[in-house]
C-alpha cells in the first residue's frame, strides 16, 4: 500500500498507509489526522481540503481542472504547489508523496 | 379486493412536518429515540400529502446528502409537502437542481462567496458590528432581533448583492414572509386575496417573492449597464452552455441569496445570544482563556443548527439503516439531530464553547449543496463574538424566547435581552 507523508498545521508528521482507489483527501481523514474539515465531502466544491504538495510523485495521473484551479483562486492561502487533496487519486506511483496541510481560510 | 402491502416499516412517534411541534421545541427526546432505534424511519402525514422518510442518524444523513444519484434534489428541497413539476420548475435554483446543472450554476457565485473575497469584507463588518453594540451594551433591556440580529447579515448580504441600503427593510420583510409562512405573525393582508393557484407557482408559494423580483429585475437592468463588483454583476454576465441565465433562472437565483443569506446567520446569531445567557460559565470562559473563536463559532453554529431539515427525492430502491426507501420516496436529513448525535459530539446536549471535536452539519451533510455562504456566515459569527467579548460580562434574558413557527427553520423571532457591560 501506498505511503504518504503529512505534516498538520501543527507541525506533526505522519507517515499513513493510503488505499488505492481512495482520494488523499479520504486517505488523510481516515488515518485520523483531523485538520482537513473537506466540508463538501470530496466533491470539488468548497476548497476546505486544500494542501501544498512536497514533490509530484503519483501526481502526473490526477490533473487539476478548471474547477479546482476555480476553487483554489478563492483560498487567500493559494501558492503554485496548491492542490486540493479530494482531487488527488492515491495510486501505487504515490508512495513518499510528502503533503501539507494548508491554513484554514 | 386488494388492500394493498402491509408495510412493516419504523414510523415517527410524532409529526416532524407538524410546524407547532417546532415551535415549542425542536423535539430532542424523539429524536433520541429514533437515533437509537431507528435512524431512518417513516413518518406518515394525515394532510393530503404523502409520508416521508427522516432520517437522524449523523452517518445516514451523510450517506444521503453524499449521494446525489441516489437522492436527487430536483423535486422540492427545503419543503416536506409533494410538489408537482411545474411547481418545482417554476421555483427551481440552485438548491433544486443535481450535478452536472447545480455545479455549473454554482460556479457563477462561488468566487464571490469564496474565503478569498469574504475575508475582504471583515474590516465593514468589524464596523458595523461594533457601532450597533456600542449602541446597545449597558443601555438596558433591548429586543435583540429587530435591533441586532436582524441588522448585521442583512447589511453584509446588502454588501455582496449590490442591493441599496434603502431597500435593506424590504429585504428583511420579504424573507421574514417567504420563511414564515406557516406562522401566523407573518401574514401580511396585502398578500391575503392572492389566488391560490398562482401561489402554487411562486417561490415558497408565496406573493412577496414577486416583489423581491421586481427588486431583482430593477438591479440586473442597472449592472447590465453599469457593471459592478457583486453577486447581480456576476449573475447578469453569467452564461451557461454557451446562453446568459433565463429571466427565471436569475430572479430565481436572486431571490435564493436574498432568503439564505439573511435568515439562517440572523437566527444563529439570535440562538447565540440565548445560548451565552443560558450558559454563563461558557462565556465567562470564553472570555477568560482567550478560547479560539472559530471553536465557538462552530459549537455556535452546532448548537443553533438553523435549518432543520434539507429534503431530497429517492431516484431508486435503497436499503439504509434497514429501511427500504422506494424510488420517488422523499427523504429528510434531519440536521437537527444529527447535530446531537453522540457517537460524533461528546456531551452532544450540552453547549461547550470550546468544544474540539465538532464534525457539525448545520451548513448540511456534505456533499455539492454544502453551504454556499458558509464563509461569511462564520465571518460575521466570528466577528459578534470577539466584539462582544471585550464589551459584555455577561447576557441576560428578560423575557421567553419568542420562536417561529416553521418545520424548516429553527428560527427565533423575537428575544429581549439585556448585555451587561464588562
Amino acid at each position: 500500500m501506498p505511503r504518504i507523508i503529512v505534516n498538520t498545521r501543527k507541525g506533526d508528521e505522519y507517515v499513513i498507509d493510503a488505499r488505492p482507489g481512495a482520494s488523499v483527501m479520504e486517505a488523510i481523514r481516515d488515518s485520523g489526522i483531523d485538520e482537513l474539515l473537506a466540508l463538501c465531502g470530496g466533491c470539488c466544491s468548497c476548497a476546505t481540503c486544500h494542501i501544498y504538495v512536497g514533490n509530484d510523485r503519483g501526481l502526473s495521473t490526477s490533473p487539476m481542472s478548471g474547477d479546482e484551479n476555480d476553487l483554489l483562486d478563492s483560498s487567500g492561502y493559494r501558492t503554485e504547489r496548491s492542490r486540493l487533496s479530494c482531487q488527488l487519486l492515491v495510486s501505487e506511483e504515490m508512495n513518499g508523496l510528502q503533503v501539507l496541510i494548508a491554513p484554514e481560510d | 379486493m386488494s388492500i394493498g402491502a402491509v408495510v412493516d416499516r419504523p414510523t415517527t412517534h410524532i409529526d416532524l412536518s407538524d410546524a407547532g411541534i417546532w415551535q415549542r421545541a425542536v423535539p430532542a427526546e424523539e429524536f433520541a429515540r429514533l437515533r437509537r432505534d431507528a435512524p431512518v424511519a417513516w413518518n406518515e402525514r394525515h394532510d393530503g400529502h404523502r409520508g416521508f422518510w427522516a432520517v437522524t442518524g449523523y452517518d445516514e444523513v451523510v450517506a444521503v446528502s453524499r449521494d446525489t444519484d441516489a437522492f436527487s434534489s430536483r423535486d422540492g428541497v427545503i419543503s416536506l409537502d409533494d410538489f408537482d413539476t411545474a411547481q418545482s420548475d417554476a421555483r427551481r435554483t440552485l438548491l433544486e437542481m443535481d450535478p452536472p446543472q447545480h455545479t455549473a450554476m454554482r460556479k457563477i457565485t462561488w468566487q464571490g462567496f469564496g474565503p478569498r473575497a469574504i475575508a475582504r469584507l471583515e474590516a465593514d463588518v468589524r464596523k458595523r458590528t461594533a457601532a450597533l453594540l456600542d449602541g446597545l451594551v449597558g443601555g438596558g433591556s433591548f429586543e435583540a432581533v429587530s435591533r441586532l440580529t436582524k441588522q448585521i447579515p442583512i447589511a453584509t448580504l446588502c454588501g455582496i448583492l449590490g442591493v441599496p441600503d434603502s431597500r435593506r427593510d424590504d429585504m428583511i420583510r420579504w424573507s421574514d414572509l417567504l420563511i414564515g409562512s406557516d406562522d401566523p405573525d407573518f401574514i401580511d393582508p396585502a398578500y391575503v386575496a392572492f389566488p391560490e393557484e398562482e401561489r402554487r407557482l411562486l417561490p415558497f408559494g408565496h406573493p412577496a417573492s414577486l416583489d423581491a423580483f421586481a427588486l431583482g429585475r430593477e438591479l440586473a437592468e442597472a449592472r447590465r449597464r453599469e457593471p459592478r463588483d457583486d453577486i447581480v454583476t456576476a449573475l447578469v454576465r453569467a452564461e451557461i452552455d454557451g446562453r446568459p441565465l433565463s429571466e427565471d433562472e436569475f430572479l430565481n437565483y436572486f431571490l435564493m441569496l436574498v432568503v439564505a443569506g439573511n435568515e439562517t446567520t440572523r437566527h444563529t446569531m439570535s440562538h447565540m445570544l440565548v445560548a451565552l445567557a443560558t450558559n454563563p460559565a461558557e462565556w465567562e470562559r470564553f472570555r477568560a482563556e482567550g478560547t479560539n473563536p472559530k471553536l465557538a463559532v462552530a459549537e455556535t453554529l452546532r448548537w443553533a443548527t438553523p435549518v432543520h431539515f434539507v429534503r431530497r427525492i429517492a431516484t431508486r430502491r435503497v436499503t439504509l439503516a434497514n429501511a427500504v426507501i422506494e424510488a420517488g420516496d422523499k427523504v429528510a436529513m434531519y440536521f437537527a439531530s444529527a447535530n446531537r448525535d453522540a457517537a460524533w459530539f461528546d456531551q452532544p446536549d450540552s453547549f461547550c464553547i470550546d468544544r474540539e471535536r465538532n464534525p457539525h452539519m448545520a451548513f448540511g451533510g456534505g456533499g455539492p449543496h454544502f453551504c454556499l455562504g458558509n464563509f461569511v456566515a462564520q465571518l460575521q459569527l466570528r466577528i459578534l463574538l470577539e466584539e462582544l467579548g471585550p464589551r459584555v460580562r455577561a447576557v441576560e434574558l428578560d423575557g421567553p424566547v419568542d420562536r417561529l413557527r416553521s418545520n424548516h427553520i429553527h428560527g427565533i423571532k423575537a428575544v429581549t435581552v439585556t448585555l451587561l457591560p464588562a
